[in-house]
């Protein structure tokens, strides 16, 4: 039964996402940014859908049973104001830059942006260095839940298979056109059968006033932050949603809008969609310890999967498999043909064919780029330590120490090209020694709970603000480009 | 999925669906940034660090979270309404 509702779930996916195709126009803009046609429905699934990997599903809840109900201000509440914040003050900003000059990619938009092909090179090695992990984390979580859920009978390298081919199919013959319908599809699926699941073992464990008291007799320290989180972590987590800033495949949703007022609605409704995702997440994680009192370390981001196999077996075990990969691909397809855009544009089109590479041949190379991705992280996911899992924090913390980059780029006219130059070597000097010094904490945080992201963040804001006024003004021509006028 | 429609076809309508006049001035724009910062300052509650209540079967530091979330939808409606860059869309469609 489990086995069967997932494999309907999964056709379902193939079948919308190619449904997509019958609009599909054959020129390399429309496959990478669906000819910048998307609406607010689309756009709205799509960011969020993206931004809400399994871990909002998985780790949140697994989380939620360590630490207690302090989870959802960590990374819920924050992002819900800070997220839609970056899109209306980044997003907005670059998407009609992007319009404005036929951008597809970030490495394209610095470039130009500051006259430079070698920030555009390195900005390439370090977004996609920063992603990998991130991808690895998807296939991961894909294949060690449909082996939990089926109790051993698909193993996890097949769960992980499974996950990479089906998101292949759409991704390589829809695109981002493709990529966004079936977001759509996924975000709707996840959203929906995360409400299922917490209504229905809530009801079974006699409903939330009765979870709630029960928890307040037996685990009250999880019914506040307490010590769990420290005031000064939770002030400095709220840096970690700006990695959504420099998120290729943010950048990637962002250009696809049809106009800047398309971001109206997903910008509002974006805080309702978070809280009504995690909330459900957050609380039967803590609920969780009702049942499995003692469950260690990452044994509990199972907590979820153990509480519908005792409580809602069968048909629901089978949905909320179908709700992680819901979760598992609706970022890994955007992450992926994020990759395969910037390889195709950013290495292949820029280095070998200097512009003049043609519509078809564009589209040809994108799709075996995205193979190519999916091939590579797959190999990679079934090699790599399953501590990898750690990584999460750190890519985000990488990406949203990059932040200043892309706010010089949009907002600041005197920013230099070597002001970047600084900020992005701080960012990897710093990333690195913090990472090589504490990736294996579980903690993440320094002394008094200050995360490391802030500390990375302020030495590369400071870098690109001190090095750009310590250099040669930009090209007045080059700046106006990007600053046209407002009238 | 209706929404995927010809590029540059829906400005119009996207201005439209807003349906609340755009006010531009500094002021109110600057105000609307205020209310952000507020907001902003107001995630760290403090004051709710140790308190087990519940309220409406949920504990008290999870409702003011939640509550926060729909707070911030509010404050975004209003800098949507009231602070949007409305230049951004004639530029995009400009060529350079």
């Amino acid at each position: 039964m489990t086995l069967a509702v997932i494999a309907v779930y999964l056709g379902l996916v193939i079948l919308v996402g190619s449904l997509s195709h019958r609009l599909f126009r054959g020129t390399g803009e429309d496959y990478f940014v669906a000819s910048r046609s998307i609406g607010p429905f689309l756009l709205l699934m799509s960011l969020f859908g993206t931004n809400m990997t399994a871990f909002a599903i998985l780790g949140a809840s697994g989380e939620a049973y360590h630490e207690g109900i302090g989870v959802f201000a960590l990374m819920a509440s924050a992002s819900a104001l800070v997220i839609p914040c970056v899109f209306f003050f980044v997003g907005t900003r670059v998407w009609a830059l992007g319009k404005r000059h036929g951008l597809l990619t970030q490495a394209q938009f610095f470039r130009q942006r500051w006259q430079s092909d070698g920030l555009g090179l390195l900005l390439f090695v370090v977004l996609v260095a920063l992603l990998v992990p991130y991808l690895l984390i998807g296939i991961m979580a894909g294949g060690l839940t449909l082996q939990q859920i089926t109790g051993g009978q698909v193993p996890e390298w097949a769960g992980g298979l499974l996950v990479c081919t089906v998101v292949m199919t759409y991704v390589c013959y829809g695109g981002l056109r493709g990529t966004a319908w079936a977001n759509a599809f996924q975000t709707l699926v996840f959203t929906i059968l995360g409400g299922v699941a917490f209504y229905v073992i809530i009801s079974r464990l006699g409903g939330l006033q009765a979870v709630m008291t029960a928890l307040s007799e037996s685990h009250p320290d999880l019914l506040v932050r307490g010590d769990h989180i420290k005031p000064l972590k939770l002030l400095t987590y709220t840096c970690i949603p700006l990695s959504v800033g420099m998120f290729p495949h943010m950048f990637m949703h962002w250009l696809t809008a049809r106009s800047a007022g398309t971001f109206r609605t997903p910008l509002v409704l974006y805080p309702l969609c978070i809280a009504a995702v995690w909330v459900p997440s957050v609380v039967l994680g803590v609920a969780g310890r009702l049942d499995f009192p003692a469950l260690e370390g990452p044994a509990a981001n199972s907590i979820l999967v153990r509480l519908i196999d005792l409580h809602a077996p069968e048909m629901m075990a089978g949905l909320l498999a179908a709700g992680v990969f819901a979760a598992v691909m609706s970022s890994l397809d955007s992450q992926s043909l994020s990759v395969g855009t910037m390889f195709t544009q950013d290495i292949v089109r820029h280095y070998g064919f200097h512009g003049g590479m043609s519509e078809r041949r564009q589209v040809l190379y994108g799709r075996l780029f995205v193979a190519l991705v999916l091939v590579v992280a797959y190999v990679l996911a079934q090699v790599s330590n399953r501590s990898i899992f750690q990584l999460g924090v750190w890519s985000f913390t990488g990406f949203a120490a990059l932040f200043p980059v892309v706010a010089a780029a949009v907002f600041w006219r005197r920013s230099t090209r070597w002001g970047a130059f600084a900020s992005i070597a701080s960012v990897v000097v710093l990333w690195t020694w913090f990472f090589s010094r504490g990736w294996q904490s579980p903690d993440h945080a320094l002394a008094g709970g200050v995360m490391p992201v802030a500390v990375i963040l302020a030495v590369s804001t400071a870098a690109m603000i001190l090095v750009s006024l310590a250099t040669k003004p930009p090209d007045r021509a080059v700046v106006d480009r990007f600053f046209p006028s407002r009238d | 999925m209706s929404d995927d429609r010809e590029p540059g076809a829906g400005a119009a309508a996207d201005e439209a669906d807003a349906g609340v006049p755009r006010t531009d001035s500094p002021r109110t724009r600057h105000l609307v940034y205020l209310l952000l910062g507020i907001l902003y300052l107001l995630h760290n509650d403090l004051w709710l660090w140790n308190d087990g209540r519940l309220v409406a079967g949920l504990p008290a530091g999870l409702v003011y979270h939640v509550g926060f979330c729909a707070a911030a939808a509010g404050i975004l409606y209003l800098l949507v309404t009231r602070a949007w860059p409305a230049h951004l869309d004639r530029q995009g469609e400009e060529q350079p």
